[in-house]
């Protein structure tokens, strides 16, 4: 199965994702700074007028900022009506979901060039607001009156993966302590400390300090949000916007010399409560759209170079680098722990921070993560820079894993 | 020969006079619980309403302490997904345990069926139960 069309990556551009910096700013304002820097970034330059139709991705704008009609809306403010403007909404994996709708729009011959995106404008809510409205994502019908949150969806699954494997909560610590320590190399992340240099700065109010990163998890300062789950195992409350620009292989070489291909693709579903699933130690939706991408790809988790995985808790990335096969079932967290998946080990994951540090404006990720491929494949990620990164990956999870995108890029 | 329809209403209804409901395949036997219209091990849409008995064994469970809005006064709170005897999971609010000790909480315990009302809704719950040998 493939592509009856090639696509391929020109441009792409991101705000910084953030939980202050874009408070005085609407979604829509957010999602057309996003566009202008993936403007900017065509190599060979691009007329926004070449731009055939948007696809955004927003997963609660009517809990958020009371409005609707997000295509429209964001046609409108890019100066780009009358072209088609989408909204696809699949929760967490709603802008990996504007991306594939717009790869397959340009497979199907009925555009050359479109550009994809997303955005999520969090901050206009409490934090027990903000819950709920990500809680829409779970089952109303048979998860929600008990109680579940969105922490505690995840803190379910980990609770069956330390019991079936024998692993710990302190041993999943090595999951935000790389994030931490990968977020502070990148400018577009909310976070840019290492956990102990956070810990020194909110101790010091307290007359606390602490000689290392475990020191601060352990402490009050990380308090409970669903056990087993802490404040520094869940990914922010962020504002943010991502785009991309997609053209069609045929004529990508009139905007860059380098377009990042579109090697393999995937869309999957999973019962949306996650009493019903198979199983609790792992996301059948994720393990499906790997096997699906990878095949249409013609590769294997090993010829991966770079990854980014939804990792909205510290026990989703672990699950994520199983389920994708890079790693057993239950070797994942050793995997972690060991430095495989840092930034010097055989498969870094999460070079950005992940949604832990980079933010997680929910509608906004998936392309965020792309960004981050796109980054890594051309050679433009700084200090995090992974040396001859060819193969990316982008593994999106929606909710608590009933949806997931899977996509594999190559230079 | 009507069909029967799986609705949440009359789950909850059900649920509402102490009875744990799901549907089952007549084709195949697979059981769901909650009820659902159409058998996900082979497809069909011909099954039957069947009562739990309401009794299992606690699979996983988490404590709540940043809730939903409308939870506030509840948090802390313990939610766990249970496995019943029929072979099915379900999730449910679990009482008559400390969330302020959760390692104290066993995974494996047994537990039956409550219903408890709550901001005007029907809750499914659990709490622990011995069974006494003799
Ligand atoms: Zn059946």
């Amino acid at each position: 199965m493939s592509l009856a069309r090639g696509v391929s990556l020109v441009g792409a551009g991101m705000t910084r994702f953030h939980h202050r910096i874009h408070q005085d700013k609407s979604g829509r304002e957010l999602f057309n700074e996003a566009a202008e820097k993936a403007i900017e970034s065509v190599d060979g330059g691009i007329d926004r007028r070449d731009l055939q139709a948007v696809f955004v991705g927003y997963f609660t704008p009517e809990a958020y900022e009371h409005q609707g009609h997000i295509g429209a809306q964001v046609t409108d403010w890019l100066g780009l009506c009358p072209v088609s403007g989408w909204r696809t909404e699949s929760a967490c994996a709603s802008s990996a979901y504007a991306f594939l709708t717009g790869v397959l729009a340009i497979a199907s011959g009925l555009y050359d060039v479109v550009l994809v995106g997303g955005v999520e404008k969090m901050t206009e809510l409490s934090t027990e607001q903000v819950t709920d409205a990500l809680s829409m994502a779970a089952c109303d019908d048979y998860e929600l009156p008990p109680g579940a949150t969105f922490p505690g969806l995840y803190a379910l699954l980990a609770q069956a993966y330390f019991k079936k494997y024998g692993a710990t909560w302190e041993q999943l610590q090595a999951v935000p302590i790389k994030s931490h320590h990968n977020g502070s190399l990148n400018s577009n992340a909310q976070f840019q400390e290492e956990i102990i240099d956070i810990g020194n700065r909110w101790g010091a109010r307290r007359g606390l300090s602490f000689k290392d990163n475990m020191e601060v998890l352990k402490s009050t300062l990380n308090r409970m949000v669903a056990y087993p789950l802490r404040l520094f195992d869940c990914c922010p409350i962020s504002d943010g916007a991502a785009t991309a620009i997609l053209a069609a292989d045929d004529v990508a070489k009139k905007y860059t010399d380098t377009p990042i291909k579109i090697k393999g693709v995937s869309a999957t579903t999973d019962n949306l409560a996650i009493h019903d699933r198979t199983s609790l130690t792992s996301l059948r939706a994720t393990v499906e759209a790997g096997k699906r991408a990878f095949s249409m790809a013609g590769m294997k988790p090993k010829d991966v170079d770079v990854a980014d995985v939804h990792d909205c808790f510290t026990i989703a990335e672990i699950l994520a680098i199983e389920d994708l096969g890079f790693f057993k079932r239950g070797e994942g967290i050793r995997a972690v722990e060991e430095g495989i998946t840092s930034l010097k080990g055989d498969i870094p994951i999460n070079t950005d921070g992940g949604l832990k540090c980079k933010g997680h404006p929910a509608g906004a990720t998936g392309v965020g993560m792309i960004h981050e491929i796109w980054k890594q494949l051309r050679g433009e990620a700084g200090k995090r820079q992974i040396s001859n990164a060819e193969i990316g990956l982008l593994h999106n999870v929606g909710g608590d894993g009933a949806s997931c995108v899977v996509s594999i890029f190559s230079r | 020969m009507s069909k029967e329809i799986f609705t949440a209403k009359t789950f909850f209804d059900n649920l509402k006079e102490k009875r744990l409901m799901g549907s089952k395949c007549k084709e195949c036997n697979a059981l769901f619980v909650p009820s659902r219209p159409v058998c996900l091990q082979c497809g069909s849409t011909n099954l039957e309403w069947i009562e739990s008995k309401g009794e299992g064994s606690l699979e996983t469970f988490t404590v709540i302490h940043v809730p939903p809005v409308s939870l506030l006064t509840k948090a802390p709170y313990v939610v766990g997904i249970v496995r019943l005897d029929e072979g099915v999971s379900i999730m449910g609010r679990i009482i008559d345990v400390d969330p302020t000790e959760p390692e104290k909480i066993e995974l494996g315990m047994r537990v039956k069926v409550v219903v408890i009302e709550e901001n005007e809704k029907t809750v499914l719950a659990f709490k622990p139960f011995t069974t006494r040998s003799t």
